[in-house]
């Protein structure tokens, strides 16, 4: 993985002794809370509803071994014992002090980690498949251009000050394990004949009150385009973006009331008259950074080994684990586990400083010390032997991070809601738990399959419900609160919007309607291996209506 | 903004340092606790609120101060009239950490 060098590692210490200064001049009053709100914002640090809130980035989602025990070291030193794992593969501490806040940021920067543009009208963390370089379908790993474009878009003077935020994400695999189409700008990666490197650009996704699915305008742009052709989006936004209003600021409001075609043509307009070559990386630069993402040294290893097929045939829950949460791996006699922070009426996303600290330990014993967030508010071990995934189940299984639930109903993102976040209008998480226990059977799980479901506490959309098969809105009607059900959205290569069914639902009904929807997918499907969005496509939101609705 | 709200209130912030939601006491400082908060329930007070703030916010001690309406229920306890407001004042419904 990519190592800080000197310039990185100068610049992250000046910024962590920058906010210190600024943190002694708030708290001794020469800075205003007015003056210090953007500049403590800048460094990922919000005032929520019950404490401050801190964001740290973990750029496209990958983090090394003494990453994670020193953000289990800020757990336990600073917080409450834990932290949150977010949709944008960051990290998120609930109760940091203030006055803690600079040591904070010294000990993320000994570890090469800070929490710069995790808020703000920037260019955030660059997002990115959580498998990537390891995945079977990958056409070529995206990590070293998404370190391209973190270290092009940090502190990058023409965009600190955008009309809102700007999100990119990048896979480089067919199937869309990041979201692409609902971000600002999402790349795919891809790999012609020829064996040269070009990119598909997807624009104006996004999720949050509008949302809408990113339109492609560029096929295949070169990688020595592809800096100036994000400048030029950039740039083109930049300048119309509209910044009259917050709700209208975003670049999918922009390329929706502008169109495709015409915002196409005035980002290739600015494209053709960039100094290109200024723009794009240095000689060398992207070899010295592929360096970083050279592929683990593999040992040579049995596919399928026999210990590996006899554990699972001697023990059900380890198979049933392997079934859901280990993945295909380009090595043979690998594979991909992943960690489900969805534990059964567990919280979404959250891990304690004890599980940060054996999820580091397994890493570093079983998969080269590297570990990886996912959108969905998992963890992986990305290289891990098929020989020793019985006994790294074991280890997770005492620690509550066995849970077999990856992409099934009870793997749900979720937003912290109003249980934690200033801007939420209603609770994501009780309702996550309620569901959860709900569908706690593992035998029904399985039958069920693939379902994923996604929970937002406010329009804002942070638990991407519009995104889900089935999603869940959380909203407040004369100071109740309740919610909204989608369903048939998709956040994957077949990116759509969910549509919503009907009226909402209360809290404490919310789970008894997703068992209704669940159990007439049960019925209306043709055979177990259709699923329920495959089936929602098929016969549409009326069968499902009825279920709901009959009694009403 | 305090004057568009109906009802008594109490002026609620959060602490500079470490962040903790408090009330406005009877005696001019702050309380955890939204029971020990002083109630505005005249119009006078109510009008005396948009002051508070003014001066509590030079003592650099609290941020983000605002009124919010309270009621008291059965048992007689101060209980905030919005969701969100319960949530400030009880801390999160769920168990965590």
């Amino acid at each position: 993985m990519y190592v800080y060098d000197d310039f990185d590692e100068k610049f992250v210490r000046e910024r962590a002794a920058q906010f210190r200064d600024q943190v002694e001049r708030r708290l001794s009053g020469k800075l205003s809370e007015a003056h210090f709100r953007p500049l403590r914002l800048m460094n990922g640090v919000y005032l929520q509803l019950h404490a401050y809130m801190l964001r740290v980035a973990v750029p496209y989602g990958t983090l090394s071994s003494s990453q994670m025990r020193q953000l289990a070291m800020i757990a336990t030193k600073y917080d409450k014992g834990y932290g949150h794992f977010t949709t944008r593969q960051n990290i998120q501490f609930n109760w940091p002090k203030l006055k803690d806040l600079p040591d904070i940021l010294d000990d993320l920067a000994d570890v090469g980690m800070h929490a710069i543009q995790t808020s703000g009208n920037c260019i955030r963390n660059v997002t990115s498949d959580q498998w990537a370089g390891v995945a079977a379908d990958e056409a070529t790993d995206p990590r070293p251009y998404a370190e391209l474009m973190r270290q092009w878009s940090s502190l990058h003077p023409e965009f600190s000050y955008l009309p809102r935020k700007f999100k990119i994400a990048i896979t480089g695999a067919s199937s869309d394990r990041a979201a692409i189409a609902f971000h600002d700008i999402g790349l795919q990666v891809l790999k012609n004949d020829a064996g040269e490197i070009g990119f598909d650009v997807y624009v104006g996704g996004g999720l949050g009150r509008t949302p809408m699915v990113g339109k492609k305008i560029r096929d295949f742009i070169s990688l020595d385009d592809l800096l100036p052709y994000l400048v030029a989006i950039l740039r083109a936004y930049n300048l119309e973006g509209r910044r009259d209003n917050k709700y209208k600021a975003r670049i999918k409001i922009l390329v929706h009331e502008t169109g495709v075609d015409e915002f196409k043509a005035k980002v290739e307009k600015i494209f053709d008259g960039l100094e290109k070559d200024k723009l794009t990386a240095p000689a060398g630069e992207i070899e010295r950074i592929q360096g970083f993402f050279t592929l683990p040294d593999y040992q040579a290893a049995e596919a399928n080994p026999e210990t590996f097929t006899k554990a699972r045939s001697e023990n059900a829950a380890f198979d049933s684990w392997v079934k859901r949460n280990v993945a295909a791996h380009k090595q043979a006699g690998y594979a991909i586990a992943n960690i489900s922070l969805k534990p059964i009426a567990g919280i979404p996303g959250d891990a304690t400083d004890e599980q940060m600290n054996l999820v580091a330990d397994l890493a570093e014993k079983y998969s080269f010390g590297e570990i990886r967030v996912s959108h969905e508010q998992n963890l992986v071990l990305a290289h891990v032997k098929e020989e020793d995934l019985f006994e790294l189940w074991q280890a997770l299984v005492p620690a509550g991070l066995a849970t077999a639930n990856i992409g099934a109903i009870t793997d749900m993102i979720t937003c912290p809601g109003l249980d934690y976040c200033a801007l939420a209008t209603a609770r994501s998480i009780p309702v996550a738990q309620k569901i959860s226990e709900k569908f706690a059977d593992q035998k029904r799980q399985e039958d069920i399959g693939d379902l994923k479901v996604k929970i937002s506490g406010c329009i804002n959309a942070c638990g991407h419900h519009h995104a889900g098969h089935i999603g869940i809105l959380g909203l407040n009607k004369k100071g109740e609160e309740y919610y909204q059900i989608t369903l048939g959205g998709s956040g994957d290569e077949s990116a759509a919007v969910g549509e919503i069914i009907g009226p909402g639902f209360s809290g404490d009904d919310v789970a008894g309607a997703i068992d209704t929807l669940v159990n007439r997918y049960v019925e209306l499907r043709d055979e177990a291996s259709e699923t329920f969005l495959q089936v929602v496509k098929r016969v549409g939101l009326e069968p499902f209506k009825e279920a709901l609705y009959a009694d009403h | 903004m305090a004057k568009k709200l109906k009802g008594d209130q109490v002026l609620t912030g959060q602490l500079l340092r470490e962040g903790d939601v408090v009330f406005y006491t009877e005696d001019g400082n702050w309380s955890p606790d939204l029971q020990n908060a002083k109630i505005a329930t005249t119009a006078e007070q109510i009008d005396e609120l948009d002051v508070l703030i003014a001066k509590a916010e030079e003592t650099n001690l609290v941020i983000d101060i605002y009124p919010i309406v309270v009621k008291r229920d059965d048992a007689g306890k101060l209980v905030p009239d919005l969701i969100r407001e319960k949530m400030r004042t009880t801390g999160p419904s769920i168990v965590y950490a």
